[in-house]
């Protein structure tokens, strides 16, 4: 009884109609622009059955002159999507007859235009014939990404994440589309795994980090993968996604707080001679940080708390620790090990 | 076409009885629109969708206007302040003109409208909760004076601040929830059909988010009894 006369009802008339009706016609010169200009419905209004054939043969045209163009064309382009399955199997010299498709080869029996797929073989693995399809991949990441988005993400973007996880499920499931996942996808998959599946927001948020650490979203991937480790207790995993999220944003708008969780991770894991390193670099590079003296405190307290056991210089008996996130661009470790 | 044609007769007949001061159209024609919504502006809900389904923009504008208060202030009240809402009914009236056809019951417009604005102000939400865990983008901000009526007393406007204050931490979902019961004061079932969800979870949501408030909620002005 007390604890509903605390909540009380709010009466329907307390509340504001701000709808008023400058704001309704501004709204409604924006629909009317948009729907007058080239409105969906009018397309499909319209005889839908004279132009969706018309359609379908200037695609299919179209199709074939780039086809044909790029069959013939240049060697060195690399296209991402079409070549990349033919990475792989390319043998060092001998593969030309090998690379076409069965398909393919029924097409065009004699076309030398195959050959267009040899610059896209460039130089490494050269033993690599076992894997039939493995995507080797030892230096350079996949580059480029241009899927078109997927039905989930379609979903996803409009908000109907239940049907979006669905369609992940039709698609062979989170593990499936993490494969294939461009980095904004692999944000979303994190975003939509995040409730129930935790591995696979993770996992979607190192991918990020691991493959596309140049992409703009690596480092918010990074430092969202630090805020969840550091949520499931991994605190040493965290500091080091932390820290890659500083290396890859050294002066992204979080580095403060970055290197601060890295301080805490270290103090919360009883590491105190890198906290005390941290929490110097801290004061140094955020002379007015907001955390510095919260970290003094700390640091005094736990030095105080925990005599020095192993030796008071921290030398020898002081484990290796990992070093200093660099601050030199370079994308660092991946944030964990599986 | 046809359909149009009959309803544009319908709508004239129905304007004609209601004292002849709206000019008989035909339906196949662009009715010349006097006061710009004209007679099209009697049409029930249902005759509306089925114009706007064959393309009428007029009908569409009948259906907008009657209908973009609602999702306005359903839009604000879920967020909790005024920040884009104009793009949210922009987005949600295009996206309902482009998906008219899905709409099974034209009668039902309003609803199934409320519940595209719900859905898109859940995106909203949720995004904004993303990026904050993240540490990017402000922390939802409260505007009272979009919220509260001016005529509100201030202790109805204390009660409001603190919800949706409180309402910031809980999940979008549940605060959705709460809100179109709570302070749009819908039926379970609108609330259930607004939020796209099964009834036992609209109540649940519902349950959730009223247990927090009841535990947080701090009533301004009002001593405690000891």
């Amino acid at each position: 009884m007390s604890e509903r006369s605390k909540l009380p009802e709010v009466p329907a008339s307390a509340l504001r109609d701000i709808a008023t009706d400058q704001r309704i016609n501004r709204v409604w010169r924006r629909i009317d622009g948009e729907l007058s200009g080239a409105s969906p419905r009018t397309l499909r209004a319209g005889a839908a059955w004279l132009w969706a054939p018309a359609a379908a043969v200037a695609v299919f045209a179209l199709g074939v002159f780039v086809g044909a163009n790029w069959m013939r064309a240049q060697p060195g382009a690399t296209t991402a999507l079409e070549a990349e399955p033919l990475q792989p199997p390319a043998g060092p010299t001998a593969a030309p007859e090998v690379l076409p498709s069965p398909r393919e080869r029924r097409d065009e029996p004699k076309k030398p235009a195959r050959t267009r797929r040899l610059p896209r073989t460039p130089s490494p693995l050269p033993e690599l014939q076992i894997a039939p399809e493995a995507p080797e991949q030892p230096t350079q990441p996949p580059a480029p990404i241009t899927q078109t988005s997927a039905h989930w993400q379609q979903l996803y973007d409009e908000g109907e994440f239940e049907q979006a996880r669905d369609a992940i499920e039709t698609q062979g499931g989170f593990d499936a589309v993490l494969g294939q996942a461009s980095p904004e996808q692999l944000f979303a998959l994190s975003d939509l795994a995040r409730s129930d599946n935790r591995a696979i927001a993770l996992a979607a948020l190192r991918e990020v980090v691991n493959k596309y650490p140049h992409n703009p979203n690596a480092p918010i991937a990074a430092y969202q993968l630090g805020v969840m480790l550091k949520k499931a207790g991994d605190l040493a995993g965290a500091a080091r996604a932390f820290a890659i999220y500083r290396a890859l944003s050294p002066d992204g708008d979080f580095s403060e707080d970055a290197l601060a969780r890295q301080v805490e991770a270290a103090i919360e894991q009883g590491e105190l001679v890198l906290a005390r390193q941290l929490a110097e670099q801290y004061a140094k590079e955020f002379p007015t940080g907001e955390r510095l003296d919260e970290f003094r405190e700390e640091l005094e307290a736990a030095a105080a708390y925990v005599p020095p056991t192993p030796a008071p210089d921290a030398g020898s008996a002081e484990p290796i620790r990992p070093a200093e996130p660099v601050d030199d661009g370079s994308p660092g470790d991946p944030p964990d090990a599986p | 076409m046809g359909h149009a044609a009959s309803i544009h007769c319908a709508m004239a007949a129905q304007s004609a009885s209601h004292g002849a001061r709206l000019r008989l159209v035909r339906g196949d024609q662009d009715p010349q629109r006097p006061n710009r919504l004209g007679p099209t502006a009697e049409l029930g809900s249902a005759q509306l969708v089925s114009l706007a389904r064959e393309n009428d923009l007029l009908a569409f504008e009948v259906l907008y206007r009657r209908h973009a208060a609602f999702a306005m202030n359903l839009a604000v009240r879920i967020q909790g302040n005024a920040t884009d809402v104009e793009d949210v009914v922009h987005d949600a009236f295009l996206r309902a003109h482009a998906r008219l056809d899905e709409l099974r019951d034209p009668d039902a417009f309003r609803a199934w409208l409320g519940a595209i604005v719900v859905r898109l102000v859940r995106t909203r939400l949720r995004r904004r909760r993303l990026l904050r865990s993240v540490g990017l983008g402000a922390a939802d901000s409260v505007e009272l004076d979009s919220i509260a009526s001016h005529e509100a007393s201030p202790e109805i406007r204390a009660q409001l601040a603190q919800v949706y204050a409180l309402l910031r931490t809980v999940a979008p979902d549940d605060r959705i929830a709460w809100t179109l019961r709570h302070l749009e004061h819908h039926r379970l079932e609108t609330v259930a059909e607004l939020c796209s969800c099964s009834l036992a979870t609209a109540k649940r949501r519902i349950h959730r988010a009223h247990k927090f408030l009841q535990e947080h909620f701090v009533t301004p002005f009002v001593e405690e009894p000891a």
